[in-house]
Order: C-alpha cells, then sequence, then structure tokens
C-alpha cells in the first residue's frame, strides 16, 4: 500500500513531499517526490528497507506515525489508517495504544486507581509513618519534645499554681498506672502547667505528660485522672507524635507532586488538601488512645465510665466547626467508642 | 503568518492519562518515567507548525534515574523539614547555592529532548552567566530593598514622619518593580540568547524600560484590587453592625470567607495581567535567526476565565478532570501563539551535543523550580 506524507532529511529541517511503500512481506521503501535530486543520491538507495531495519514511531492518540530509516531519514504519515492495517498484517500492535482506547479499561482504572487512592490515604500512609515512626531514635524524639517544651513555655503557658503536694500525689498516680501498662523501657513524666481557663492535657515525642491546673480541678476524683493519663499514655504506647510528624512529611510530598503545578493556585489547594487529612489522622489516633485508656480501666477498674465523665466533662461548650474540620472526634462518638469496648 | 495548531483532544488523552495513572500505582512509580515520556509526547506531538509536529525525545529510562534521586532528595528534605529544621536551613542554603547549576542542565536537557523536523533545540548558556543572573542580581536586589528599607526606618523616619512614608510608598511602587524588572530582564536574555534551533540562533533584545512598565501596573493593580477588597470590608462591617447582631457570627465569618476568595482571584488576575504581558512583550523582542518572529496574542480575561474553570473543574471533579484542563490548556496556549517569517528553513542543521542526564531536570520538577523563559 501506498500513503502520502513526507519526508526530512538526517540533521535538516527541510520537508519534502514523499510517498512510502509498505509491500505485505515487510518491505518498506520510500520515494521523494519533488527531486531536487542532488541532496538525494547518496541517500536513495537507503531508502529502501524492511519492517525488521527501521524505528517505527508507537501509537499515540492520533499523532502521525514516523518512520526513521538507520541512515536517519524520516517520513512522517500524512494518515495513520493504513498503517495501523499494514502493522496489524506484520504483527506489530501496540497492546498500550489499545488500552488507552479501550473503554473498559478506562472505566476500570478510574474504578482501580480511586480506590487504591482512598486506601492508601486511608491505611497505606498511617501504617508506614508507623513503621518509619518506630525506628527514629529517642533522641530525636527528645530534642522535639524540648524544642515544643520551650515553645510553649514562652508562648501559651504559665507555671502551675498547684500545691507540691497535690503535684506530688499525681507524679505517684502516674508511676503507679504506668508501671502495670508501659511494658517499653521510658517512663512517662509528669509537669504541671497552666493554661488560659483551658482544661486539656498534653503529651510530648519523648513521653512527657503535661496537665493543666484546669484539667486537674475538672477531674471530679483522681480515677479521672487515671483515665486522663492512660489516654495520654496511650499516645505515647502507639507512638502517635512521631508518627503524626512523619505522616504529614509524607502528605506534603504526595499533595505537592500530585496537585502542584505553575498557579499559586495548585500550592493552596496542596496545603487545604494536606490539612484535612491529617485532620482525619488526628482524630483515628485520638480514638485509639481512648481504646487504649478504656482497655486499660477495664482490666484495672473494671470499668471505663471514669473516662466516658471526664469527657463529657470537657465538653463545656458545643464545639461550632463541623467533623471534618476538627483534631479530635466529637465527644459523643468518642464515648460510642469506648462503649463498645465495655458494652455495659 | 503561521499559527500554531494543537490537535490533542480530552477523550484521547484521558485514557492515555488514567492507563499512565493505573500502570504507575502497579508497578510502584516505576512506570511514572514511561509515564512522563508519554505524556510529553502526547503534548509535543499534537503541536503543529507550518505543517510539521513538534517530538519529544528523552528516554524513561534517563527519566526513571532521576526520578528515584529526586525522590530520594525530596524524602531527605522532607525528614529534615519535620524532624530537624535547623538543619533544614543549611541544606537549603546550599540548594540556593547549586540552584543555577540545576537550572543550566535543565534547560539544556529540555531544549535538547525538543525536536522539530530532523533538528533539536540547543541551550548553550555558561554556568558562570547562570551564577551572575540567577544568584548575584536577585541576590543584589534583595540586598538594596532591604538596606533602603532599614535606612528608612531608622534615619529618615525619626527625621520626618511624611518624608519616610513618601521614601516606603517609592520604594515599593518604583524599585521593588524596577529591581524585578532589572533580575527580569538579565534572566531572560540570558535564556533567549543561549538558545538554538541547531546552528540557528534566538536572540533577544530586553529593555529594562519596558519590563519595568509592566512590573510597576502590576504592583499597581495589585494594590487597587487590595484597597478594593478592604474598602467593601469595611462598609460590610459597618452594615452589618448597625443592622443585626443576631447572625453577627456567622455574618462575620461569610464575610471573612467573601474576603479569601476576593483575594485569591484578585491576586489571579494581577498575575495573569504580569504573564500576559511580559509573555507579548518577550516574543515580540525575540527573533529566531534574525528573521522568523514569535508573536503572542495571549488576552488577560480569556486566560483567567480558563485558569478558572480549569480550577473549578478540578475541584469539582477529585481530579478527575485534569486531562481536560490539559488540553483546554495547550489548545489555548497554541490559538495565541503565531510565527510570522519563512519557515522552510533551508539552512537549519542539527547540532551534536554531549549525552546529559534527567537528573537537574527530575530535581527541578519535583523541588517546582519552574524555570523557563515565557
Amino acid at each position: 500500500m501506498i500513503i502520502k506524507g513526507k519526508a526530512v532529511a538526517p540533521a535538516s529541517a527541510i520537508t519534502i513531499a514523499a510517498e512510502l511503500i509498505l509491500n505485505s512481506d515487510g518491505g518498506i521503501e520510500c520515494v521523494l517526490s519533488s527531486v531536487e535530486a542532488n541532496i538525494l543520491t547518496a541517500a536513495d538507495s537507503a531508502l529502501k528497507t524492511d519492517i525488521g531495519n527501521i524505528t517505527i514511531s508507537r501509537a499515540l492518540g492520533a499523532i502521525p506515525r514516523s518512520f526513521t530509516f538507520v541512515n536517519g531519514w524520516t517520513f512522517t504519515a500524512d494518515d495513520n489508517a493504513k498503517i495501523d492495517i499494514w502493522l496489524r498484517q506484520q504483527n506489530k500492535q501496540s497492546w498500550l495504544h489499545r488500552l488507552e482506547k479501550n473503554s473498559i479499561t478506562i472505566i476500570t482504572s478510574i474504578l482501580l486507581s480511586s480506590l487504591s487512592a482512598w486506601y492508601v490515604i486511608n491505611s497505606g500512609i498511617p501504617a508506614i509513618s508507623g513503621v518509619i515512626a518506630q525506628s527514629i531514635p529517642p533522641v530525636v524524639g527528645k530534642h522535639l519534645a524540648d524544642y515544643s517544651l520551650e515553645y510553649l513555655d514562652e508562648h501559651d503557658f504559665t507555671p502551675s499554681k498547684l500545691s507540691i503536694k497535690r503535684q506530688d500525689e499525681l507524679t505517684s498516680l502516674l508511676s503507679s498506672i504506668s508501671s502495670t501498662t508501659i511494658t517499653d523501657n521510658q517512663k512517662p513524666k509528669l509537669l504541671f502547667r497552666s493554661l488560659a481557663d483551658t482544661a486539656n492535657a498534653f503529651t510530648l515525642t519523648d513521653g512527657t505528660i503535661i496537665l493543666t491546673d484546669e484539667l486537674v480541678m475538672l477531674a471530679q476524683d483522681d480515677r479521672e485522672l487515671s483515665a486522663v493519663l492512660l489516654h495520654e499514655i496511650g499516645h505515647q504506647y502507639h507512638n502517635h507524635l512521631l508518627k503524626r510528624l512523619v505522616e504529614l512529611s509524607i502528605l506534603s510530598v504526595l499533595a505537592n507532586y500530585i496537585v502542584g503545578d505553575a498557579t499559586g493556585i495548585g500550592d493552596t489547594l496542596a496545603s487545604a488538601s494536606v490539612l484535612l487529612l491529617s485532620l482525619d489522622y488526628s482524630q483515628q489516633d485520638e480514638l485509639e488512645a481512648d481504646k487504649f485508656a478504656a482497655n486499660v480501666l477495664l482490666s484495672e477498674y473494671g470499668s471505663v465510665q471514669a473516662l466516658e465523665d471526664i469527657l463529657i466533662r470537657l465538653e463545656s461548650e458545643p464545639l461550632t466547626s463541623p467533623t471534618w474540620l476538627r483534631s479530635h472526634p466529637s465527644i459523643g462518638e468518642r464515648v460510642n467508642a469506648i462503649n463498645l469496648i465495655d458494652p455495659l | 503568518m503561521h499559527q500554531f495548531k494543537f490537535h490533542g483532544k480530552g477523550k484521547e488523552y484521558f485514557g492515555i492519562w488514567i492507563v499512565n495513572i493505573l500502570l504507575s500505582i502497579i508497578t510502584l512509580g516505576i512506570y511514572s518515567a514511561w509515564a512522563k515520556v508519554r505524556t510529553n509526547k502526547y503534548f509535543y506531538g499534537n503541536t503543529e507548525l507550518s505543517g510539521d509536529r513538534f517530538d519529544y525525545l528523552a528516554q524513561p529510562k534517563q527519566i526513571l534515574i532521576g526520578r528515584i534521586i529526586a525522590v530520594i532528595a525530596v524524602s531527605i528534605w522532607a525528614a529534615l523539614n519535620a524532624f530537624s529544621p535547623k538543619i533544614a536551613v543549611v541544606v537549603m542554603l546550599a540548594f540556593f547555592l547549586i540552584y543555577p547549576v540545576l537550572v543550566v542542565r535543565n534547560l539544556r536537557f529540555d531544549m535538547k529532548m525538543t525536536k522539530f523536523r530532523n533538528v533539536r533545540f540547543n541551550f548553550t548558556g555558561s554556568y558562570k552567566s547562570a551564577y551572575i543572573v540567577m544568584l548575584l542580581k536577585p541576590l543584589a536586589a534583595y540586598i538594596a530593598i532591604g538596606v533602603s528599607f532599614a535606612v528608612t526606618l531608622i534615619y529618615i523616619m525619626p527625621f520626618s514622619k511624611t518624608l519616610g512614608v513618601i521614601f516606603l510608598l517609592a520604594m515599593f511602587f518604583i524599585a521593588s518593580p524596577f529591581l524585578l524588572a532589572w533580575v527580569m530582564t538579565a534572566m531572560n536574555q540570558y535564556i533567549i540568547d543561549n538558545t538554538g534551533y541547531g546552528n540557528l540562533p534566538f536572540a533577544t533584545n530586553l529593555k529594562t524600560a519596558e519590563i519595568f512598565k509592566i512590573s510597576a501596573k502590576f504592583i499597581i493593580l495589585m494594590t487597587l484590587i487590595f484597597v478594593a477588597i478592604a474598602v467593601v470590608l469595611g462598609l460590610l462591617n459597618v452594615s452589618m453592625d448597625s443592622i443585626s447582631s443576631l447572625s453577627k457570627e456567622s455574618g462575620i465569618s461569610a464575610t471573612f470567607f467573601f474576603a479569601y476568595i476576593a483575594m485569591i482571584l484578585g491576586m489571579m488576575l494581577s498575575q495573569v495581567y504580569f504573564t500576559v504581558r511580559i509573555r507579548k512583550y518577550i516574543l515580540s523582542a525575540t527573533k529566531l535567526d534574525n528573521q522568523v518572529q514569535p508573536i503572542s496574542t495571549m488576552a488577560v480575561i480569556p486566560y483567567l476565565t480558563l485558569l478558572l474553570t480549569n480550577l473549578l473543574l478540578i475541584v469539582c471533579t477529585f481530579g478527575l478532570a485534569r486531562p481536560f484542563t490539559m488540553i483546554r490548556h495547550a489548545n489555548y496556549i497554541a490559538s495565541v501563539t503565531q510565527v510570522d517569517g519563512d519557515l522552510s528553513l533551508t539552512n537549519a542543521t542539527d547540532q551534536i551535543t554531549n549525552e546529559s542526564g534527567a537528573i537537574a531536570d527530575e530535581l527541578s520538577q519535583a523541588f517546582d523550580l519552574n524555570i523557563s523563559a515565557i
């Protein structure tokens, strides 16, 4: 069959109208039409070859196919239809091109890609981050904890007003709990601070737990404080803080790679999605820490009531932001999850 | 007059795009190198000028090696950022020092991988000039701004408030666009003058004054938009207070939402204005082989509309519309680009250049250093 197109000499930008003759035995010949023959004489004979000795561009969309001869001459076809028929006869078809045109593969690809994206985000990244976080040397955790404490002391915290006696009581409460639960070599340390009317507890990357005076006041008995401490020990047990740092790093790299483009809007989109996803991870971690605390409470005291009580008391003011914009799950959801552990 | 034409189709490219993604997932990212080549080949191969298509020549294996090194570098960078910000700062400084080298190698690679007919493009800029235009001049500009700011605050402000304010305004509306123009002119001049199509050189004659005019208008436009937003916000708040205090909280958050959207739109508008005008000017000042003249007919509102609708499409489809937006973008860019002059290019011959890898190419992509003229 004969295909119309144009030929270009090696290393040149001059196009010459040409015809390509494709034989059913695989033979290929390029015939140049308007012959300013003087530049062609040497090459002329070489423009005759066979399918084994020529580079044919891979099928891609509807881009015109090009044939590159060993001596560097190229022929580009005006129309691909005949070439595709000839290549099929020669058993040279691109399976990739067929996949890309097939609607079943396309739909399957959409489903599988969305599914794997969902799986990677939901389970893959937290799991990998957990493994990586385990291998981070304790020195790093210590360093980060010192840095955060220094920062918090400078900006938010004020010194605790609790009596030394009360502080000592709570410290021994912590060591009595942690000796029964933590098998790790790290012993949690307890610090006391005051934080402008906010009842809260914090865990640092080296296992230090900080209680605010307001939380100690809010709790009705030491059993509730044990529940809070156990929740924080749960974070430490699951290495949540380092895990979250690794998660954040992975997410930002991924988001920038996927969303990022030349416009600044891409970056805004990327950081927004990183924020939302990291909040989701944070909620998962909170539930995991609750579960840890509930399990210990159940085996030690036979009831998870203390944890539920302190959680409900912490919910002093109703939150107005929607669930997906919060770092902690709603109290209702948390209490329900705890109840699953102790259905009574 | 020759018009660029783009022949890609959204539906056709969607199949290529989604299969690229699936195969990249299945091969744990290894296929992404092949995917990149296929994507570039699709966009280059569908771009037509004077009856002929462009071609992208990179081999997937080169890309893969570059990509592996880039992934390692990005991971180290992300880890440093999370765990040791101090070391990260040191690494960032070191990165700035090698930045011009990366850009030069990236340009060399990209140009060499671009073919039109049987002639490849090339970039022959020296490292020395790259350090001057990409490191020394920007640094000098920053220092100049910093020093004049400090001098104004420390010495002029105490002497006379009015004079100080006048100085600050002058710095903002005159000095900073001038320095921006000075740096941009040098950088684009360097890139274009060192680019060639085979043996035929591109040459440009950029004037700092022209780019200064565009930069100054850009800054004035941005200021006007921000002032307008601030005024509207002020009016809204006042009326909100006087009408009702019942829905005040939701009113305030709605106002902030409005302000945020308006800010983004305003930023985009001024950015697009800048891009469109700079592109038009630089192309008009550039010639290939002293006779082929590129022309840009890009306009602010159509381009802004395109970017906004593309953004909406991507957000509403969770990214699935990305291939369509890429095709729309390429279509628009081709439709606003022409070339005037004789394109038979009979005297062009391909130049043999030494091989270079794709490492710099992948690194600059990974760290989002989009350096290119226009």
